[in-house]
């Protein structure tokens, strides 16, 4: 800002001007907003003194679905490139214990620095000084002005830190300690505050800045919690709330460094003489994606860190009012279904109200040999009755402008065909004021929108006549619509913003319903594609009769060792024929004693075995197969999103090759390890072909003399065209002599027969 | 499905059934994150294996809190080093690729570069592919080969042979003219094998006391083996053997790169194997053949692993031991005094003889002052007296910068590192005893760098001593030896990964890393000094710097390696670019002519006529005859005369006066002739144009 004033300053005070120069006119007014608004919304924060270049400071909140956006409320970047190799700060550390959830971490570049918060935990706010430093002092906290060296090295005497500034010395740092802790459990002191005594510099650090983790525990006082069956009542009559614990002194939150200084017990059995603290529930450990996997503690780690990931992008309800938000980009579940098997955070944190997916009958065998290699199988039938159908919105969106003129865009209505008297073809979705009505379908290339824009008039400036403003000619910018397949119309919305422009958008629909190639995954990191969808008459049923929606290859599982799918399968059953829902809550849950009595009082096989018959012979399979009930998730990678092929089609300008992506129509890298394999097998023609003639092979004629390009036959630097070949070179080639050519480098081409 | 081996294995179904077990981070068990113990829920100091990360449930039965959270930290572990690795790998694969690529094994059976410099005379040392390996390293696998032969040729009516008359079959087949053209260690080999058949023959026929009676049928069947069966024998592995050659124009070099790039990305990031002796710990892994491959001079773990001269006694080793391990001053000393006295001020010294006894060190407190005198901190040998065995006394120069104090206490901080014995380069020397023969010997191990004085000390068996730092070994030992250290060491970090490479790819790799004389990492400086083409090393790293230097010298590139071909859009001379096509353009040699059914050779009308209009028509320009080898040219006046190739020299002259005597001496030479006519007056050869083509016998075309 003080360049750009600068500048004007330097162009105007030398000229003489009656009124005098007044800076504050030539700023602008918007400088800090536009500043703070370009900041936050791309994420990029530069500050050039500090040579801080940091992105991704501000991120858009994922609306793929509800767990994404709430799992993103708890995620914890960290300020590590993520291009470093070193796996110290990626590792989970033992002190992450009960704040940041273990499992939830992105797989990939991030692995390890992007963390999420777990259940419970919650981030300090700063809180006053001054309180603390009087409370400190009474307690036998001396100022440290007041001491001679030898006091101060004295093995006894303890040093008192506050946010790190030294606050005295202390003789009796336990009684501290101890009549500290005493005032925070009786409120005097605001309960985030920490003390904690560090042993080998022989110091006690009182901390009450902000940013600190921290987590609640219950009190254990002479080996018995503080906490009995009389306060669980009062609790769950209401008589007391959360808040009124920490005031009685029944619970603490402690921070990692008061958690160093502690000794918590996990269950209350494990209470010792010694234990200062007990957990109030072990499933809090894990954060809220974590917290959608029933019985996470009998699955491989690994598989509960893919479920994390994916339970992000598994489609399902967005949030209450989704029916009246336009987004860009929003994926719904046709009919979602709440999960048999729930957890309690599932309960905790609304996910019932909202789910994402679906309860689908499993039946775990190898069928037709197309489920290899993690695929699945798709019964026909199930997909009629709208198993896995989804729901797509997309939007198109547009504004009009208004211009300095007086002009602004406009919409026409649809154009007439004069001889049928009915619009066009590409106006046929169009009302009468020129924007496409609800409900109708709308094919690829129709227009949505009809907006048309001023071009700018020619203003002939006739001296002494008034400036008549001419009428603007309008040219059509349409809107059409450039999806591959046909949607529905579903909302438009007309609106204006602070401009006064007209925004105008659009939502459109697809319903899609699941084809070969599209996800699904369970919720332990089983993730496969469709490749099968069979008929209901040629699956295996039950003696029920009851047919699976989904086949399961079951090598999926010795490597994986997710048991917890298995569980959650009986569990599932358990509850489908008691009528009610089992709980797989970490560390607690249904026990697979209990599943499997239930399963016996109705008739099935406690293992949750079936009986089953195939379909296409009619004879009784010879194993038993197990089948049951499992929450799936439908994925929000589609085929129809992805797939992509091209003979021949647009080249960038720049290269004169085949563009890049799906959307642009591009062709498909033959990177450098393909180059290398092509070169392993000899082939020197097909790599000629695939990098050259299919690719940009271009004719240069090079003069023979000079060796730089010519064209036309005509070398420019001798002024002749008596000795110019043509060679076919590949134009990145050409391209690239060119531009050292442009930085003064001449790349002299010398050329030789083909053979001599 | 462990059983059946299509998915799963044992460690699979115990984890999930009986017991996850203990979590390994970074080879050890959990560490301490909270002060003294690992998690706040374990007493401080506590060892217990459930403070240590060992899980003692099963999957079935679900894990405790806290096993789950050192399980996922266990899991984490592997995640993290998925994500870093494939990073780490597929560097080092590229530049692999980038410096092997142009490699090519030649019509010559050498490996050569696109220069034409021989990397390798013979492919692998013995010409054979390593795709057609059967057995270790061997292209046939003679045993599998015979039982193969014996079983699917019974040749059921012929005799089986004893063990003379085997031998001598064998000798008689390999007199015969195909089986003299294998390779000489084949056919070694190929005799072991056939000699060992009959030493059991042999074997067989003895302890059955076959000799010299008819046989009965079942004794037919011991051993048996028949001329038939050994002929066949003997071609079937010829054959093979034939098949595993290696083709000329095979692109050698991109297969060695991706041959050991691609186990890489098999390899964890680091495990520590401690290879049989428990305190060294030897990089291992990705990370070592970084190194390997850089050539990089400081290596994290340089070892010098040396035999001793009497190898079967603890006290010498110990005594080697002492000569070899560096010692300071301060490790045998009772201690250190400062004496202050009204006149005098010095360091005593007085040095703990039990402890120089029992390390078996070979000082005494005239060496220690030659050590102090020798060392860094340039005390003078006036300061330093010797007042008894174990008593020194070191006096502070008084110097201008710093107080006699300051000097005293410099030389109390100072004086406890002096090295007094020992290489100052070794850290550490460990005795490791091999156990595994009787009586166990005991081998040295040197962790540090100056391989030359290791070799050199009393007591060490020079001739025995190797070291794993590969610029190390080139600068004591040589090129060759550094060349097979490479080798050796690749081998050895790819196999404790359970991981084989055939050994032709790791020579290929040594071969070109030390084919300039001096060990060129495959870095970008490496690279620089391997390649001279411009354009492939602009397109490996520093784009800019190769290119502008390259202008500013005026550099010529040759288009022949691999990357400027792609480059320049030419098809490159590796694989199926090892040769040219030609074709012929066009049926230069007319077919006779066939006899005529009808003909009546007195209408034949003489052409000369036609000869001479041509020529007539164009007499008057200049010609230039082409000949296979002679161009003739006829100047407007009617000389003619011949020279050399494309060369307008003029050599003989011929005075040519007409036609018809151009003709005739057309017609006497009986060579084919081709007419080029000038476009100008200069004789130029390039701006020829072809005008016809006059064969002696036959007409102009």
């Amino acid at each position: 800002m003080n360049f750009e004033l600068k500048q004007i300053a330097d162009k105007n005070i030398p000229k003489i001007k009656a009124a005098q120069f007044d800076v504050i006119k030539h700023i602008r007014t918007d400088h800090i907003t536009m500043g703070l608004e370009n900041a936050i919304s791309t994420g990029n924060w530069t500050i050039k003194r500090f040579r801080m270049d940091r992105q991704g400071v501000t991120q858009m909140l994922c609306r793929l679905s509800y767990i994404s956006g709430l799992g993103m409320m708890t995620r914890v970047n960290s300020q590590f490139e993520k291009t470093r190799k070193v796996s110290g700060p990626r590792s989970l550390q033992p002190s992450q214990w009960g704040m940041l959830c273990p499992s939830d971490t992105p797989e990939g570049e991030g692995c390890g620095l992007v963390k999420n918060l777990a259940l419970m935990t919650h981030i300090t706010t700063e809180a006053e000084e001054e309180p603390i430093i009087r409370i400190a002092q009474n307690m036998g906290v001396e100022d440290i002005n007041l001491f001679s060296g030898e006091e101060i090295s004295d093995p006894n005497v303890y040093t008192v830190f506050l946010n790190g500034n030294i606050l005295g010395l202390v003789k009796n740092y336990q009684r501290l300690i101890r009549y500290f802790k005493l005032a925070r459990r009786h409120g005097y002191i605001n309960a985030f505050v920490s003390i904690y005594p560090h042993f080998q510099t022989r110091s006690v650090y009182i901390s009450c800045d902000g940013g600190r983790l921290c987590r609640p525990y219950i009190i254990v006082r002479k080996g018995k919690p503080a906490v009995t069956e009389k306060h669980m009542q009062e609790l769950a009559d209401s008589f007391r709330t959360f808040e009124d614990f920490i005031y009685d002194g029944l619970i603490e939150y402690l921070d990692v460094n008061e958690e160093n200084d502690s000794n918590i017990a996990v269950y209350e059995s494990d209470i010792t003489d010694e234990s200062t603290h007990l957990e109030i529930e072990p499933f809090t450990l894990l954060g809220v994606c974590a917290g959608l996997i029933p019985y996470p503690h009998h699955n491989q780690s690994p598989r509960n860190t893919y479920q994390c990931a994916m339970g992000k992008q598994a489609m399902g309800t967005i949030a209450c009012n989704q029916r009246n938000r336009i987004d860009t980009l929003l994926y719904n579940l046709v009919y979602p279904h709440k999960p048999m098997v729930k957890t309690r955070t599932i309960e905790l944190i609304n996910f019932e109200n909202l789910p994402a997916g679906q309860n689908a009958m499993v039946a775990v065998m190898s069928y037709s040999g197309f489920d290899i290699e993690d695929a699945t199988v798709l019964n026909k039938a199930s997909l009629d009755r709208g198993y896995g159908r989804c729901l797509v919105y997309k939007n198109a969106k547009c504004a009009l402008k208004r211009y300095n003129n007086q002009s602004s865009d406009r919409v026409n209505g649809p154009m007439i065909d004069a001889i049928t008297k009915k619009p066009i073809w590409k106006h046929e979705i169009l009302d009468a004021d020129g924007f496409a009505s609800v409900g109708q379908p709308v094919q690829p290339k129709q227009i949505l929108i009809n907006k048309a824009m001023p071009t700018a008039p020619v203003v002939a400036v006739t001296p002494g006549a008034p400036a008549a403003v001419p009428l603007p000619e309008y040219r059509d910018v349409p809107i059409t619509y450039k999806g591959a397949i046909p949607s529905y119309v579903e909302k438009v919305m007309f609106s204006s913003n602070a401009e006064e422009a007209h925004i105008i958008k659009i939502q459109l629909r697809q319903t899609r319903r699941p084809e070969i190639g599209d996800k699904f995954s369970s919720r332990h990191g089983q993730k496969g594609v469709t490749a099968l969808i069979a008929e209901q008459e040629d699956l295996p049923f039950t003696e029920l009769g009851i047919c699976p929606d989904v086949i399961m290859n079951p090598h999926g599982f010795p490597s994986r060792m997710t048991v917890g799918k298995l569980i959650e399968l009986l569990a599932g059953k358990a509850g489908v024929l008691e009528g009610k829902f089992h709980y797989g809550t970490a560390f607690g849950g249904s026990k697979v004693q209990d599943v499997s009595e239930e399963l016996i009082k109705h008739g099935f096989n406690y293992q949750g075995k079936e009986c089953m018959t195939s379909g296409t012979t009619g004879e009784q399979l010879t194993a038993y197969i197990y089948f049951g009930p499992v929450y799936y998730q439908k994925l929000k990678h589609m085929v129809m999103d992805k797939m992509h092929a091209r003979s021949r089609g647009p080249r960038a300008v720049l290269t004169r090759q085949p563009t890049e992506g799906r959307a642009r129509d591009g062709g498909l890298r033959l990177g450098e390890m393909e180059r290398d394999c092509l070169i392993a097998y000899g082939s020197s023609m097909l790599i000629l072909e695939r990098l050259m003639i299919s690719s940009d092979a271009f004719d240069v004629d090079v003069c023979n003399q000079c060796g730089l390009m010519g064209y036309f036959g005509w070398c420019h630097y001798c002024k002749s065209s008596g000795s110019v070949s043509s060679i076919r070179i590949p134009y990145a080639c050409k391209l690239l002599f060119q531009e050292l050519q442009a930085m003064n480098i001449a790349p002299r081409l010398k050329l030789d027969k083909y053979f001599d | 499905m462990s059983k059946s081996g299509s998915k799963g294995s044992y460690i699979n179904i115990s984890q999930m059934i009986a017991c996850v077990g203990q979590q390994a981070l970074n080879g050890k068990r959990v560490p301490n994150g909270f002060e003294d113990r690992s998690l706040p829920h374990f007493k401080r100091h506590s060892k217990i294996p459930a403070a240590k990360g060992f899980v003692s449930n099963s999957f079935y039965s679900g894990l405790t809190p806290t096993e789950f959270f050192f399980h996922t930290m266990g899991g984490r572990e592997g995640l993290v080093d998925t994500a870093v690795k494939t990073a780490e790998t597929g560097y080092m694969q590229r530049r692999l690729v980038k410096s092997l690529e142009d490699l090519c094994c030649q019509y010559d059976s050498t490996v050569r570069n696109s220069t034409g410099e021989i990397i390798q005379f013979v492919y692998g040392g013995d010409g054979l592919d390593p795709t057609y390996m059967e057995a270790k390293d061997r292209p046939v696998d003679f045993q599998r080969a015979l039982d193969h032969i014996k079983a699917a040729s019974p040749y059921a009516d012929e005799d089986p042979l004893d063990h003379i008359e085997s031998q001598q079959a064998f000798n008689t087949i390999m007199e015969t003219e195909a089986f003299k053209s294998l390779g000489v260690d084949f056919k070694h080999e190929l005799r072991i094998f056939v000699e060992d058949q009959v030493k059991r023959i042999r074997k067989i026929r003895e302890r059955y006391k076959m000799e010299g009676r008819p046989l009965l049928t079942v004794e037919k069947q011991l051993e048996r083996i028949t001329v038939g069966q050994l002929v066949e024998f003997c071609e079937f592995s010829k054959e093979k053997y034939h098949r595993a050659k290696i083709e000329p124009g095979t692109a050698v070099g991109a297969l060695c790169a991706q041959s050991i790039g691609e186990p890489g990305t098999q390899m964890t990031l680091k495990t520590f194997h401690f290879a049989g002796v428990a305190s060294m710990n030897i990089t291992q892994g990705v990370p070592r053949i970084k190194e390997i491959i850089n050539a990089s001079k400081a290596i994290s773990t340089p070892v010098i692993s040396t035999q001793l001269l009497i190898d079967n006694d603890p006290e010498y080793a110990r005594r080697v031991k002492g000569r070899i391990e560096k010692t300071m001053l301060g490790e045998v000393t009772e201690y250190f005094e400062e004496v202050y006295l009204p006149d005098d001020c010095f360091m005593l010294i007085k040095l703990d003889m039990n402890r120089i006894r029992l390390l078996k060190l070979e000082v005494d407190a005239n060496s220690i002052q030659w050590s102090l005198c020798t060392c860094k901190l340039k005390i003078k040998p006036a300061f330093i007296k010797v007042i008894s065995e174990t008593i020194v006394i070191v006096k502070p120069a008084p110097s201008a910068k710093s107080s006699m104090y300051h000097v005293m206490q410099f030389l109390k901080e100072q004086l406890p590192r002096v090295v007094i014995k020992g290489l100052p380069t070794v850290s550490r020397a460990v005795i490791n005893i091999d156990d595994t023969r009787k009586p166990p010997r005991y081998y040295l191990l040197v962790e540090g760098d100056n391989m030359r004085e290791v070799m050199a000390t009393y007591g060490v068996r020079g001739t025995s001593t190797t070291s794993n730092n590969i610029l190390e070994v080139f600068s004591t030992l040589g090129i060759e030896a550094a060349k097979a250290t490479i080798a050796k060491e690749i081998q050895y970090t790819m196999e404790s990964h359970g991981m084989s490479v055939d050994r032709r790819h790791v020579a290929l790799l040594s071969d070109l890393m030390s084919c300039r004389g001096e060990i060129l990492g495959i870095t970008r400086n490496g690279l620089a000094k391997m390649k001279e083409s411009v354009l492939m090393l602009a397109s490996f790293e520093r784009t800019s710097d190769h290119l502008f230097d390259a202008s500013y010298y005026g550099q010529e590139d040759e288009i022949t390696g691999v990357s400027e071909c792609i480059i320049m859009g030419i098809p490159m001379s590796i694989g199926t670019g090892a040769f040219k096509l030609l074709h012929k353009t066009g049926n230069t040699i007319p077919p006779k002519p066939r006899q005529l059914i009808f003909d009546v050779p007195k209408y034949h009308v003489p052409m000369d006529y036609l000869k001479v209009d041509v020529l007539e028509l164009t007499f008057k320009t200049k010609f230039i005859f082409l000949q296979m080898d002679l161009i003739m040219i006829i100047l407007g006046s009617g000389n003619a005369s011949i020279g050399n190739g494309n060369l307008p020299f003029l050599e003989l002259c011929l005075n040519i006066t007409g036609i018809s005597e151009l003709m005739n001496f057309f017609i006497s030479t009986s060579r084919r002739y081709r007419i080029y006519a000038e476009s100008k007056s200069s004789i130029n050869s390039s701006a020829l144009k072809p005008w016809g083509c006059f064969c002696g016998s036959n007409e102009i075309e």
